[in-house]
């Protein structure tokens, strides 16, 4: 099963380079050393060769199409190609939506998925579980058979469920515990897709918004304005928590989030390209019941 | 010769003696080399904490002074003046502090630091386990290498070994009635899978700022600060102020040349894009700070390759570097 996707990955990548568009695509390669997964960047054939499709293929590829080298290929009028599972289109719509890129800029090699995993023998990750998306939704070309996908089980939710179940107290320890750990090497917002605003308040001096020291107060601002900004945008990659070195489960807040938005207004970002992104559209007949 | 149990109670020995003790403990958020009352806490059974020694000598947040509008002039912030014990940190990490100790207070004197180092006695515990990221070797110590240590911790058998390495070791160990006696052989050191070979970096580095290998070698980069806030050699930070109304502090803080601020305080960010803040990591490593105090600014524990989220390895740029094409 894998190794057929992985060949017809392999295949349709250096067929796709060699006819020279996209002439830069990014996809899954292994590690330098060991057996890990890790972003390969392809521009020849021969890099096509070492691109591998296992379910350590945890990365949101989509991350890259906001910076170097990807970014100055779309911006000088080129197409780059992203090897991506269900989840990851998402971002890449999400994108469109807010009108970062656009639809003919990226060639969407999507890939159907069985779930992924951080590291070897790791449990499925959270985001797999119940996935609608294991079929991508939009793609250009589609790698894998439509027939052969099989639902992953689990509940989705069940670690934010486990937060919000905690008497309010309990939660505010929680978290003021888990961020006072964080080193604000900002991993978390490098890794997301949807972070590419070219100056982060959190770092701006003159003037100086928020705390910038990794205090526990700084800290506190620069998740909760984080988890603000990706309202209604997350798109439950998980990506932001796989970076943190400390360990520090971030995706609960902004996917949280952006559940609050799907409940509220019944948006959820990054499904259809064409839609207009929650935060720019008004409906007068828009619920007010959160505003209390 | 001491069995665990021995040296465990000999860290509650240094506890009540007033040692405030920093050990490799296990948290949520992983093995962290952080403060510990209780010996029992302490993990011996681990390659490598997730943060390193740099994180005792140089916190990541450390208040300066505080001023307050309704009083004139400004509070000097005086740390406590305690003796530290950290214990069952690793070669790799104690061969950092060495490299820190010529910048920090050979090249330019750091007061805080230098007042830091004086006070802390560096218990290292040479390895018997690595993994594949680990390649000290190859930077010139090895797991069981004593440089920056005061007293090294060495396995033999089910036992361990005490060696002071400096006067402050020695120190320590005759103040807690540590007997000198015939030393056993310690175990052998392990050899370690990944090697790199350095020799050419600094030579090429001199010559190739504006290699075109800059472009692609760190494509994987996303520029975030793991790799430099993991590292223990890395040691940039910024100064800034916080205030409310009336009051406020001066703290110094980490910062890295990954950030697209980096050096923005002084005048403007000089490394424009993310391969020429890449470059600087592996400059400023590998070539200024040879340059500056003579010492490659690698320890080799390969953290940044373990804790990269997207698998850059420095090993790997190195050999591309230097490598044909
Ligand atoms: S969330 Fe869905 S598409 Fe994304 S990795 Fe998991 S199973 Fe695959
Ligand atoms: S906030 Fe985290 S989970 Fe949400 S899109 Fe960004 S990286 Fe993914
Ligand atoms: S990745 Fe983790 S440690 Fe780094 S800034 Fe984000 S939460 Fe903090
Ligand atoms: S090399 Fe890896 S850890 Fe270092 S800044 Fe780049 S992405 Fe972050």
């Amino acid at each position: 099963m894998t190794s057929d996707r992985e060949n017809a990955l392999k295949q349709k990548v250096r067929e796709l380079i060699t006819g020279g568009d996209p002439d830069l695509i990014v996809g899954y390669g292994k590690t330098y050393a060991g057996d890990g997964v890790r972003p390969l960047f392809v521009r020849t054939a021969s890099d096509a060769d070492r691109l591998v499709w296992n379910d350590g293929c945890v990365h949101n590829l989509s991350t890259y199409l906001m910076r170097e080298p990807c970014l100055e290929h779309i911006r000088k009028g080129g197409r780059v190609g992203i090897v991506a599972k269900g989840c990851d289109v998402r971002a890449i719509l999400t994108l469109i939506q807010e009108k970062q890129i656009k639809r003919d800029s990226v060639h969407i090699i999507g890939v159907t998925c069985d779930g992924v995993r951080d590291t070897d023998g790791a449990e499925i990750q959270v985001k797999c579980r119940a996935c609608p998306w294991q079929v991508p939704s939009v793609y250009d070309d589609l790698i894998g058979d439509e027939a052969e996908v099989r639902p992953i089980e689990g509940d989705p939710l069940e670690d934010i469920k486990t937060i919000e179940a905690l008497p309010q107290g309990e939660r505010w320890r929680f978290w003021t515990d888990a961020l006072s750990r964080c080193i604000k090497c900002y991993a978390c917002r490098q890794a997301c897709p949807l972070c590419y605003c070219r100056e982060c308040i959190t770092e701006k001096s003159r003037p100086q918004w928020i705390e910038k020291a990794p205090s526990l107060r700084g800290n506190l601002a620069y998740h909760f304005i984080r988890a603000m900004h990706l309202a209604g945008r997350c798109i439950s990659c998980g990506e932001c928590s796989r970076a943190c070195p400390v360990d520090i489960p971030v995706d609960r807040l902004t996917r949280y989030l952006s559940g609050t938005v799907e409940e509220a207004f019944g948006y959820r970002p990054g499904v259809d390209p064409d839609e207009e992104p929650f935060f720019v559209t008004f409906a007068d007949d828009d619920p007010e019941d959160f505003i209390r | 010769m001491m069995t665990k149990d021995d040296l465990l109670k000999l860290v509650g020995d240094a506890m009540t003696k007033g040692f405030a003790v920093f050990a490799p403990v296990r948290q949520e958020g992983g093995l962290l080399l952080a403060r510990t009352e209780d010996p029992g806490s302490i993990d011996l059974d681990h390659v490598l904490t997730v943060n390193t020694l740099k994180d005792v000598m140089l916190p990541r947040c450390e208040t300066l002074v505080r001023f307050d509008l309704e009083k004139p002039g400004v509070t000097r912030v005086e740390e406590d003046a305690g003796r530290v014990l950290v214990f069952g940190s690793r070669p790799c990490d104690a061969a950092g502090l060495d490299i820190l100790d010529s910048i920090l207070i050979d090249q330019v004197r750091d007061e805080r630091y230098a007042g830091r180092r004086a006070r802390t006695v560096i218990m290292s515990l040479a390895c018997s386990i690595f993994d594949e990221a680990c390649f000290c070797a190859s930077m010139g110590y090895g797991p069981h290498d004593a440089t920056g240590s005061d007293v090294l911790v060495l396995p033999s058998g089910d036992r361990y070994i005490l060696r002071a390495i400096t006067e402050k070791g020695q120190g320590f160990l005759d103040e807690l009635g540590v007997p000198a006696e015939a030393e056993a052989e310690p175990d052998k050191p392990p050899e370690l899978e990944r090697t790199v070979d350095i020799s050419r970096i600094k030579e090429w580095l001199d010559s190739n700022f504006d290699s075109p290998k800059w472009k692609t070698v760190s494509d994987n980069c996303v520029s975030c600060g793991t790799c430099f806030y993991l590292c223990p050699t890395c040691h940039c930070f910024d100064i800034i102020d916080e205030a409310g109304i009336s009051r406020g502090e001066r703290n110094r803080i980490w910062d890295c040349c990954s950030f697209s601020g980096f050096t923005k305080m002084a005048a403007h960010q000089p490394r424009v894009g993310r391969p020429a803040r890449y470059r600087q990591r592996v400059m400023h490593k590998f070539k200024y700070t040879v340059d500056n105090v003579d010492k490659t600014a690698c320890v080799g524990d390969g953290r940044c390759i373990r804790h990269c989220p997207y698998g850059v390895d420095i090993c790997e740029i190195l050999n591309a570097l230097v490598g044909e094409g």
